[in-house]
């Protein structure tokens, strides 16, 4: 296995050109995943994890648009591409899952009929026999029992934990070198959840996938990821190895989050809440976005916070963070 | 932590505003924007239609002083400029000289006689259609009465020549030569006349069965042989005025101190009566329906029945010689008067035929005057060598004159539809306006103005749109609510009789409900809204059905308010949006289906301004007047899409669901 | 499926029954004697004893109503007061043009409608988009008489001479003979008024592509265009703005993100993904839009001097044949619902969610 990372995603910048405003969802991200690896992307709803991912394939929606930066995906910047030629790697080399997967699978087609299609898409050589003969393996690797009768089912006709194994079936159909799964628990029950995790762990290390793994749930972080990335509102505010990440969080909202996280058998008072909301996307305030919501700041009195953005530092080896409080020890 | 006490009959609090919001919401929107300035326009023109109108919808255009009124006028856009009164519409030079010129019927043709040559002309565009050669100078033409034919006199020879093949049919002697012809009415036969000789000429192909036919003595010289010269009327002077009956019967020939009424019967001719006058005859005419003739002779202007007793019904006397008599007649606010006029020098003067008063005098200019009414009255026209003049019959105001600044006038008519008048010179003829008015939107088959009446229409149509709609609104809010409120049988048979009338396609049902009540405006109106009660009624059921469970409406049924009280206080609100959209669009589809009954003859009834039933009024004149059929059609399409797009903008306002 | 079809079938009975109720109680709310309505002049006191009997006009209301819906059941719907013979036959006679110019209809709204929705909605908010809004806005308010006169003036006047022009009224060319279809394969059949045989051969254009005459196909054809294009309008415009608004909203599903993620190519994900389901409204609303076509053909045929079930029924109301208006509008409305009760059938086959209940 070579260090070169799978994926690098270099200063990206994607905007939303609306009537109220420039939405900046993604303003200027930079992080790489190995092969085998998981990356996890950490931040409430809105804080442009979602966003980062449909750059990285080129499905942002109208009328969003990726502004600026590189996405080299296995030595290629994926940007220069055109979208005839982003298709041959979307679903082939990079696929990605959903966090609805009942709403995320066609409502009027059978379930083995969508993901033939894949196999359809990216292996002209296939003839149907074959292809079926697949689809029937992939149901069954994804643990679906009696995959012939449930590859003839409608959507509908499924539970959402089989449903999103076959969205999981559909993403590893062409053995993909990137997976990137949007929150695919969320929408699930516990036990459910449990299993889901437990399938993608699998198959990463048996298909050695990059993983990017978005979620706001950071108990499923402490599970799944190697590396972890924290959003908040467009911007990593840190990176750095799960271990590093939970033994010594860094920058205040990160603390928050870990902090909010129930941890059985431990009895807290009240769990720890961050105050406030993201502040708008549209009109962001000068200094660190977090500014308005820290407590760190009040605690330390720093009043560069409100006027300027930090940059993201390395505080330490492989553990960066964005935040003032630790200008000096860089 | 103490609990403030929850008023559970407190209606939830709405959004603030939902109006001003939904208001600012369509203001966005630039289709929901152009709906509401048409729509505001609309109803504009709907209140102010009186202004806007240039007459009042159902007004006959005969008895307006605005002649110039033709069978569906053409549409004319003032700020492009429409002629005005003494505007040449049209100028035709002749390469020659022109001795006589003469109208068809219909006003479409104009035959100028010029050297040797006939030539006929289009009016509507002033292009020369074609030219009849005569050998020798054509001393007089005639059009017959269908306009198939035209009678030339040219040396001692008559030509009748075919219009459509434009050569000659038959060609007769005139001994002596004719220097007068004229068809009689029913195309039957033609007089010809010299100096003091007319002969009579008879058509045996219409009229086989009389003797001048069976006889040997044919004049006709081609091999059809078809004209009978039936004799000849020996006059003792020579004549001033010779004038066919309506029916082609008496021929009424001015001669001398006389007025001869030459017929023939069994191939005789002769003088049937002769009417004595003091002095000698200047002019006679006969009236429309040859019951009256108008005779001048000396001072005095005569009326004689124009049958037996042949009695003078009237005179009027002047104290100068008159001449140039003319008949007109004018329906003034329903009455018929009847006007005769002759001219003396340069004077012009109007009497009452009924009353025996003089109505006007007006004279111009130094010359002495010939003149005419215009066919409706309203016009006087006079002309002397050099000028014309046409005066307002009503005010008795010149409304122009027209100096020929070439020649002499030799004759000046009125075109048959009394809009212009047709001046002949020696080098050109002239056709000209006389009403500064001209129809916007021209005139339909009635004579109406279209443009008045179109303007008139926005009412019917607005007020058809919100009253039926407002019908079926209350009637569907009180089915709708009380299947709601009730709920078990009551519901099911209520909606089970709305989902058995939404089974008919809404026009189709409308028609049978029309059928039953009977055509006409009201009861389109009352189909209409019954058909769309089940809409309604649907929108309310749903609203009340999710209203009814609420804690506030729970509450309030507890505390025993009146049903009706809850149904306009809590439940009636919150339909209201839907209600509203379904009411805008609505609106729309009741003007198009009313405008569909109208235009089916189940609608408005004539003469009522609707802009189906005008469209369905005129709609065989679709190819020779399109812009009849053209304009209300596209005023029921502007108010129905102007309701459609404030529809579809309120939807998009008030259902966040389609938000995006 | 069948269960589905049958309960729906089942359902549908109240709603024709209510349909015969409410035309069978318009007639007897018709003002005046239907004796003296249907004979006139000839409605002498045995006249019309002898009528009332006949018809059971004596018998008590609900006794009526069952004859009435024996009748009807018989495919006795009474005799035309004008024509003087069986509404049925001038249904077989005058039917046929109806539907023809119907399909045709509803085939060019379609075929253009969808398309051009679809277009509107692929490229939205260009100037492509609100074109096709704009035409589909007027479209849907335009009065489909007026629509048909201009047609008519457009095509006949304004284009006489080039070789666009196309004929304004008829439903063939003067002098243009086409053989019933039966006889031309040479079957040796004479066929009653009223039967399956005469009621295709008086649908024109059926008829000549059966009997393989070309010209008299393409003939028949012109003269349906205008009819087709101003009678397909309204419904044209209904379903494209319909299309638009429903691809807007599927496109913006997740399952069509899916797709794209699939590695779908663009045209693969609006045309296989998003159209399917974007089409289950348009169905509905296609449903739905041939009720106006039903009324629409009314005021097009009267227009296009078609001889349809339309004029029939103009003539009849403006001949006060009140017998045809009362048959006629019970055939149309149990047309739609047949066409309803189709429609709901084709939802459960493109819409697999829909289930029993």
């Amino acid at each position: 296995m070579t260090d070169e990372p799978m994926l690098k995603v270099e200063n990206l910048r994607t905007y939303f050109f609306t009537r109220g405003g420039t939405v900046k969802a993604v303003d200027g991200v930079n992080f790489e995943v190995k092969r085998g690896q998981v990356l996890a992307l950490v931040g409430e709803s809105g804080c442009g994890k979602s966003m980062t991912a449909l750059s990285i394939i080129q499905l942002v929606d109208k009328p969003g648009k990726i502004v600026e930066g590189t996405v080299i995906f296995d030595g290629e910047n994926l940007l220069e591409r055109n979208r005839s030629q982003m298709t041959e790697i979307r679903g082939k080399r990079i696929s990605m899952i959903f966090q609805e997967p009942r709403s995320s699978l066609n409502p009027v087609i059978r379930v083995g009929k969508q993901l033939d299609e894949v196999l359809k898409l990216h292996y002209e050589d296939m003839d149907k026999h074959e292809r079926r003969q697949r689809v029937i393996q992939l149901l069954k690797d994804v643990g679906i029992p009696d995959p012939e009768r449930r590859a003839n089912n409608y959507p509908h006709e499924m539970s959402g934990g089989m449903a999103q194994r076959v969205m999981i079936a559909m993403g590893i159909a062409c053995e993909p070198e990137l997976l990137i799964a949007d929150e695919p628990t969320t929408a699930l029950d516990v036990t459910i959840q449990a299993q889901v995790l437990d399938l993608i762990r699998k198959l990463r290390d048996e298909m050695q996938m990059a993983v990017i793994f978005i979620t706001h749930d950071m108990g499923v972080v402490a599970e799944m990821a190697d590396d972890v990335a924290v959003m908040y509102a467009g911007t990593i505010v840190e990176h750095a190895a799960v271990g590093s990440l939970f033994e010594e969080p860094m920058h205040p909202y990160t603390q928050g989050l870990i902090a909010s996280i129930p941890i059985l058998g431990e009895f807290k008072d009240r769990l720890e809440v961050i105050p406030g909301t993201v502040p708008s996307l549209i009109d962001m305030p000068p200094g660190c976005r977090f500014a308005s919501r820290c407590k760190a700041r009040v605690e330390h009195n720093l009043e560069k916070c409100l006027h300027e953005e930090p940059e993201l530092l390395e505080v330490r080896e492989g553990h960066q963070v964005r935040c003032w409080l630790y200008e000096e020890n860089a | 932590m103490t609990d403030t006490p929850v008023d559970l009959t407190k209606k939830p609090d709405k959004p603030k505003g939902l109006w001003r919001e939904t208001f600012e919401s369509l203001l966005r929107k630039p289709s929901a924007v152009a709906g509401m300035i048409i729509l505001g326009s609309l109803l504009l023109i709907a209140i102010i239609a009186p202004l806007l109108a240039t007459h009042p919808p159902n007004r006959v255009l005969l008895d307006v002083p605005e002649e110039g009124v033709s069978k569906r006028m053409d549409p004319c856009i003032h700020l492009f400029g429409c002629p005005k009164a003494g505007d040449e519409l049209l100028n035709i030079k002749p390469d020659a000289a022109i001795s006589m010129a003469a109208l068809n019927s219909t006003g479409s043709l104009i035959m100028a006689v010029s050297g040797n040559t006939v030539e006929v002309w289009r009016t509507e565009d002033g292009s020369k259609l074609f030219s009849l050669p005569h050998e020798e100078p054509v001393r007089h033409a005639a059009w017959s009465a269908n306009d198939q034919r035209i009678l030339t006199a040219s040396g001692e020879k008559l030509y009748v020549w075919d219009v459509n093949t434009r050569e000659p049919l038959y060609i007769l002697d005139h001994p002596g030569g004719a220097t007068f012809v004229a068809w009689s009415r029913d195309g039957t036969r033609f007089a010809s006349a010299g100096e003091q000789d007319v002969h009579f000429w008879l058509d045996c192909k219409q009229i086989a069965y009389s003797i001048a036919c069976s006889g040997s003595s044919f004049g006709a010289t081609t091999e059809n042989k078809t004209f009978v010269d039936e004799g000849v009327a020996q006059l003792e002077e020579p004549w001033t005025s010779i004038q066919w009956d309506s029916n082609g019967t008496f021929l009424m020939i001015a001669t001398g101190n006389k007025i001869q009424l030459w017929t023939s019967a069994g191939g005789v001719v002769y003088a049937s009566k002769t009417i004595e006058h003091e002095a000698p005859v200047t002019s006679v005419r006969y009236n429309r329906e040859s019951t009256r003739i108008l005779s001048t002779s000396g001072n005095k202007l005569h009326i004689w029945r124009a049958s037996s007793p042949y009695e003078e019904l009237q005179v009027f006397e002047y104290d100068e010689p008159l001449a140039s008599a003319s008949w007109g007649e004018q329906t003034k606010e329903g009455n018929l008067r009847v006007l005769a006029m002759a001219t003396s020098g340069n004077t012009l003067l109007v009497w009452d035929t009924r009353t025996g008063e003089q109505l006007d005098v007006v004279s111009a200019g130094d010359e002495p005057l010939r003149g005419a009414i215009s066919p409706l009255a309203t016009r006087y026209l006079g002309y002397s060598e050099s000028t014309a003049y046409v005066w307002d019959a009503d005010t008795n105001e010149l409304l122009f004159s027209k100096d020929l600044d070439n020649g002499t006038i030799q004759n000046a008519v009125w075109q048959n539809t009394g809009g212009s008048i047709v001046v002949t010179g020696e080098q050109d003829i002239r056709v000209m306006k006389t009403s500064n008015f001209q129809y916007i939107m021209g005139t339909d088959g009635s004579l109406r103005d279209e443009y008045s009446r179109l303007i008139y229409a926005t009412r019917v149509s607005l007020r058809v749109g919100f009253t039926s709609v407002t019908f079926a609104i209350i009637l569907g809010t009180i089915a709708g609510a009380i299947a709601g409120y009730m709920g078990g049988w009551t519901d099911n048979i209520i909606m089970r009789i709305m989902d058995v009338m939404l089974a008919f396609p809404p026009l189709i049902l409308a028609i049978a409900v029309v059928t039953i009540l009977g055509p006409g405006l009201n009861n389109a109106l009352i189909a209409i809204s019954v058909v769309f009660i089940p809409a309604y009624a649907r929108v309310v059921r749903s609203g009340v059905l999710s209203v009814k469970e609420q804690d506030y409406v729970m509450a309030d049924r507890a505390l025993g308010v009146s049903p009706m009280r809850i149904l306009f206080r809590r439940i009636l609100p919150n339909v209201m949006a839907p209600l509203i959209v379904q009411a805008t669009l609505g609106i729309g589809t009741a003007i198009l289906d009313a405008a569909a009954l109208s235009f089916l003859g189940l609608g408005a009834q004539p003469p009522t301004a609707e802009w189906g039933y005008m469209l369905s009024e005129e709609r065989n004149q679709l190819f020779t007047a399109p812009h009849l059929v053209f304009f209300p059609g596209l005023a029921i399409m502007i108010t129905v899409l102007a309701f459609n797009l404030l529809g579809d903008g309120l939807r998009d306002a008030l259902d966040p669901r389609l938000n995006r | 499926m069948g269960t589905f079809i049958l309960r729906r079938l089942i359902l549908s009975i109240p709603v024709l029954l209510g349909i015969l109720f409410l035309t069978f109680a318009l007639t007897r709310l018709l003002p005046g004697d239907p004796c003296r309505a249907a004979l006139q002049e000839k409605a002498t006191e045995e006249a019309c004893n002898a009528f009332n009997q006949r018809y059971g006009l004596d018998r008590p209301i609900t006794v009526q109503f069952k004859i009435y819906l024996q009748d009807f059941v018989q495919g006795d719907l009474g005799t035309s007061i004008k024509y003087n013979y069986s509404v049925m036959r001038l249904i077989v006679e005058r039917l046929p043009t109806t539907l023809e110019l119907s399909i045709m209809a509803m085939f060019f709204a379609v075929a253009v409608g969808i398309p051009l929705g679809l277009l509107s909605a692929y490229y939205h908010n260009s100037s492509i988009d609100i074109g096709t809004m704009v035409i589909a806005n007027i479209g849907v308010s335009m009065p489909v008489f007026w629509l048909g006169l201009m047609l008519a003036y457009f095509f006949a006047v304004v284009l006489k001479g080039t070789p666009f022009v196309l004929p304004p009224s008829g439903s063939q060319s003067p002098g243009m003979q086409i053989q019933p279809f039966y006889e031309a394969w040479g079957l040796n059949i004479e066929p009653a008024r009223s039967s399956v045989w005469a009621f295709i051969s008086n649908m024109t254009i059926t008829n000549a592509a059966l009997a393989g005459d070309w010209a008299g196909f393409k003939d028949g054809f012109r003269h349906m265009i205008l009819p087709m294009v101003a009678l397909g309008t309204i419904p044209m415009s209904i379903i494209a703005r319909m299309t638009r608004s429903s691809l807007l909203e599927v496109l913006g599903q997740n399952y069509v993100k899916t797709a794209r993620a699939k590695g779908a190519y663009e045209r693969n994900v609006v045309l296989n993904h998003a159209f399917r389901n974007a089409m289950l409204p348009v169905v509905t609303i296609i449903g739905l839009s041939l009720g106006s076509l039903l009324s629409g053909a009314l005021l097009t045929e009267t227009i296009f001097g078609l001889a349809g079930v339309g004029s029939a029924l103009y003539d009849a109301i403006n001949g006060r044949d009140y017998t045809v208006v009362q048959a006629f509008t019970v055939i149309i409305a149990v047309i739609f619902v047949i066409i309803n009760l189709l429609v709901d059938v084709l939802y459960v086959f493109l819409d697999p969610r829909i289930r029993l209940n």
